[in-house]
């Protein structure tokens, strides 16, 4: 390892000794090349500058790109608003100017003390802002009366702006000041004070809506008191996107749900998958976010026990209920288990195990066939027809049918819901699956979740014949090529009559929606928030009875228009609504009614 | 006490003394000019008072003392390195420092010299046959390197080992395990890389100004242009105020704007010599353990302020090692007090 010689190491230590000198020397003498390039010859681009002054440099904040809908109508954009300065060396009396200022413009005494305070904490040619954001009579006041107010001076600004308020700003979030994480993000960089997107599509789509941020060299004196501008490289605004949802729509769906306390629609295009319309209520305004002081706001939305910043379309999860029988018809035709003619009676309940069952209609259907089972909802004939199939088969033909899954359409927090089987119930709760539970799972029931986006997903699975929709909030080419689910094709006719009926035929759950001018299809869904107790259910008065609004039943429907060649299909979810037929379904009616009428 | 401090006078190398009290009254010339709070240049000139005289006090110590002195020293701040694992003080990202009577104390700084002076001995005793020696050697190595590359501190965990390298090469480490030992560290470097986010970030801001923030170095080379050949004088620089940690990592950017270029090659001439002349008087020396323990010392200087000057030029990525007498910060004006102590007394001249 080492010259263990002792002549030669002392040789050794002397060559070694000038090698570790003339390597010291060498780099140091690159040091002090780079200080004469730095300092000798850089400097002589600022040789016009006096000895005493100095460049800085000034970053100009790009504006935030815009957000259009489908139609190009803008809904998210910027605001031009000025904000009202002083600089104090400029006045006479800082004072004074800000007393004369309040015979115009109210400002508070502790306001101008505040200012006050200021003004000697910071260089005295530095601006402070008084007023953000001032109103048109406010500016027109202060433009008139220039003469008496020195040393006050506008200037420019943008301010995001959102014209939808409350009906898109589930799907556009809002934006504000980034936190110490986001500051180290590359592109915002040099921009410590730029408002980014905090939620939702704004926060997505940060990097394209930023822009490129412009900077400006100005020579300052040794207090930093600006001299001159010596470059301006202007800054790029962001980039204008487009996404699919269709606003008009979105209004409309966002007024129906308003007679509601909470719930969602969701309308997709099933041809596209696009979203044409997602909302979700109660909802919150970004504008009342964006504008100061927001603590007020901020402090009633946290405080709101239905919390409106939830996005209940992609974040609510919902026992699907009857919309899930499709699921149990398809997985039983798929497996070749039920037959479209036999038939089962329904009395109204079933006994399995040691517990009854109960179908929703007390005294029964009688005699049911697949077709009328899904029109009229019967659950005995899915609670006889589960107990063939058994929960896994079921699972796996929900999960195809687009549950169970987040669609990453953007927006954080998607939840995947969940579909129970035997494996899920074993890794998730650790126990065994009770076959009781079939009988539950088999009407949307017991431990199954979905949330509303993924239950449109799945109708509109349905209406297509079984092409693997998936839905997204941005342009798609138009011959968009889906996956295709080969037995669905096979059968989707038996389950589409079926779900034609339940809308258009006496009997069907959804008859008295019905549409004069055009057919829609599709399924109500009453999902049971509370037990009903053995002795409830036996009092004959139990279901007329008014409950408690925390206790009612979720309504749901799921369908999709025209009937014949579906074009367009919807998930409609109101939060203890009652039930699918009564509360659900005249939405989807009303919301079809409407989107017939706009030809979209 | 006159007798004793004249005897000390006799015995030192009286220029190279001078040098060092000429580095340290620069740094506070700089210090004064950087921050007009009272309190601050107080506390710089009073680290460098102490550093003066703990300097005088080592160098009057023989080297038997010395080696001794350094075992404790080495003992003592492995313990608190270890330590500081464990306590919650972590300062930008890393646990460097550790809290000691309102006083944070980095001790990875202190242990560079009491360790450059027990492997000069080791590796002295090594190269004469006894293989034990360079065992137990390399196995404190690692254990310090490895300790300091927890905290983490890379720039410290390099300067570190380069220093044991350079002992290393001058005391005949053959060729071919050069380039073994290069191979390696650029191996670690790349490793570092990809496993630690700020050691990534900091070099891909290194490499592609454009995409990171590069806010400093941005600062620090303005401030070397704005400086000129004069400088605008003491006190009336202004990208001080905006670059953070002016007083540590980028001194010498404050330096640049405010003394300008003809200082700053005085500073940086000033080191050259420090450097040379201790490598010089290497000629004189016989002894081994003198000889490699004087190389692993002043290479560690050396090498500290070429890092320093170097990421405030913008030539390497920011390391966050401070600029040995001229920075501020207690735990490096005191360490470097201790090197320079051990080496005005290996460089004694005997009587």
């Amino acid at each position: 390892m080492f010259n263990l010689h002792e002549r030669k190491q002392s040789k050794v230590f002397n060559r070694r000794t000038f090698f570790l000198l003339s390597v010291k020397l060498g780099i140091f003498s690159v040091i002090g090349w780079r200080f004469f390039d730095l300092q000798i010859l850089n400097s002589k681009k600022y040789k016009t500058l006096s000895k005493k002054n100095q460049i800085n440099v000034a970053i100009i904040y790009p504006v935030r790109g815009e957000i259009r809908d489908r139609n190009n109508i803008v809904i998210a954009s910027n605001k031009k608003v000025y904000d009202l300065y002083i600089i104090p060396e400029q006045t006479n009396n800082l004072e004074n100017t800000l007393n004369n200022l309040n015979d115009y413009i109210e400002i508070s005494f502790k306001q101008k003390r505040k200012i006050i305070n200021l003004s000697e904490k910071v260089k005295k040619f530095e601006s402070i802002k008084i007023i953000e954001d001032l109103n048109w009579k406010d500016l027109e006041v202060i433009e008139t009366n220039k003469i008496h107010l020195d040393g006050l001076h506008l200037e420019e600004d943008f301010q995001r702006i959102y014209p939808g308020n409350n009906a898109f700003s589930h799907i556009l979030g809002y934006i504000s000041q980034p936190d110490k994480k986001e500051v180290n993000l590359p592109y915002i960089s040099k921009m410590p004070k730029l408002d980014i997107g905090k939620t939702g599509l704004e926060k997505y789509l940060n990097e394209d809506l930023i822009g490129i941020a412009g900077k400006k060299e100005i020579e300052v004196n040794s207090y930093g008191r600006v001299i001159r501008e010596i470059s301006l490289d202007p800054s790029q605004k962001g980039k204008n996107l487009q996404i699919t949802i269709d606003s008009r729509l979105q209004k409309f769906t966002f007024d129906e749900l308003q007679s509601h306390k909470a719930g969602s629609i969701v309308v997709l295009d099933i041809n596209s998958g696009e979203i044409l319309s997602m909302v979700s209520t109660p909802s919150f305004n970004p504008n009342l976010i964006i504008k100061k002081p927001n603590v007020e706001y901020w402090k009633s939305l946290l405080g709101n026990p239905l919390s409106p910043l939830t996005f209940r379309s992609v974040q609510g999860l919902y026992s699907p209920g009857s919309t899930f029988k499709m699921i149990v018809a398809l997985a039983a035709l798929k497996h070749k288990l039920v037959n479209p003619k036999t038939t089962t009676f329904c009395n109204g309940k079933i006994e399995y195990g040691d517990r009854l069952y109960h179908c929703w209609k007390t005294k029964g259907h009688g005699k049911m066939n697949l077709e009328n089972a899904i029109k009229e909802s019967c659950d005995v004939y899915f609670y006889e027809l589960s107990k063939k199939i058994g929960i896994n088969k079921m699972a796996t033909v929900a999960y195809e049918l687009g549950l169970g899954q987040a669609y990453d359409i953007g927006l954080e927090n998607e939840k995947k819901g969940i579909i129970p089987s035997k494996k899920w119930k074993k890794e998730n709760l650790n126990e065994n699956w009770y076959a009781g539970e079939t009988l539950n799972a088999a009407i949307g029931q017991g431990y199954s979740l979905s949330n509303p986006l993924q239950l449109a997903v799945m109708i509109a699975r349905f209406a297509s014949n079984g092409k693997k929709i998936t839905p997204t909030l941005f342009k798609r080419n138009d011959e968009v090529i889906f996956g295709q689910i080969e037995y669905l094709s096979q059968f989707s006719n038996i389950i589409k009559d079926a779900l034609f009926k339940a809308v258009n035929e006496q009997k069907g759950t959804a008859y008295k929606s019905k549409s004069n001018d055009y057919f829609f299809s599709g399924k109500t869904g009453t999902s049971q928030v509370k037990k009903i107790t053995q002795a409830e259910r036996e009092s004959e008065e139990f279901r007329k009875k008014t409950i408690e609004w925390k206790n009612k039943d979720h309504a749901l429907f799921v369908g999709y228009a025209p009937s014949k060649n579906p074009k367009y299909a919807i998930s409609v979810i109101i939060e203890h609504g009652g039930s699918g037929a009564s509360t659900a379904a005249p939405i989807v009616k009303r919301t079809f009614d409407y989107i017939m009428k706009l030809k979209i | 006490m006159s007798k004793y401090l004249s005897n000390w006078w006799n015995e030192i190398d009286k220029f190279n003394f001078l040098i060092i009290i000429t580095i340290v009254t620069i740094g506070i010339i700089l210090s004064i000019s950087i921050n007009t709070e009272f309190s601050f240049f107080n506390k710089h000139i009073l680290y460098a008072s102490l550093a003066i005289v703990i300097m005088i006090l080592i160098s009057s110590l023989n080297e038997k003392i010395i080696r001794r002195l350094s075992l404790l020293g080495l003992i003592f701040f492995i313990i608190m390195l270890i330590s500081i694992l464990f306590l919650d003080y972590e300062i930008k990202g890393s646990k460097r420092w550790l809290k000691f009577f309102g006083l944070s104390i980095q001790p990875s700084e202190f242990i560079k010299p009491f360790f450059l002076i027990l492997s000069a001995w080791f590796l002295s005793k090594g190269i004469q046959g006894k293989k034990i020696y360079l065992n137990i050697l390399f196995l404190f190595f690692f254990l310090v390197a490895g300790l300091i590359i927890l905290q983490p501190d890379f720039g410290m965990t390099f300067l570190f080992a380069a220093s044991f390298f350079c002992q290393l090469f001058i005391a005949g480490l053959s060729i071919s395990l050069v380039i073994i030992f290069f191979a390696i560290l650029i191996i670690l470097s790349i490793t570092c890389y990809f496993i630690f986010d700020h050691v990534q970030k900091r070099i891909n801001a290194f490499f592609d100004p454009t995409t990171a923030d590069t806010y400093q170095i941005d600062l620090s080379l303005q401030a070397f242009k704005s400086g000129g050949l004069l400088g605008k004088g003491p006190a009336h620089g202004i990208i001080k105020d905006k670059i953070p940690d002016a007083n540590t990592d980028f001194i010498f950017a404050v330096a640049g704007e405010e003394l300008g270029f003809i200082f700053c090659s005085l500073i940086i001439l000033l080191i050259i010599i420090l450097i040379a002349r201790f490598l010089l008087q290497l000629l004189k020396f016989k002894e081994p353990y003198i000889i490699i323990a004087i190389v692993g010392l002043i290479s560690s200087y050396g090498l500290q302020s070429l890092i320093n000057i170097f990421s405030a030029l913008g030539v390497i990525p920011t390391k966050g090692m401070t600029l040995p007498f001229i920075s501020y910060g207690g735990s490096s004006m005191i360490s470097s007090a201790i090197l320079f102590g051990f080496l005005l007394s290996l460089t004694k001249q005997k009587k």
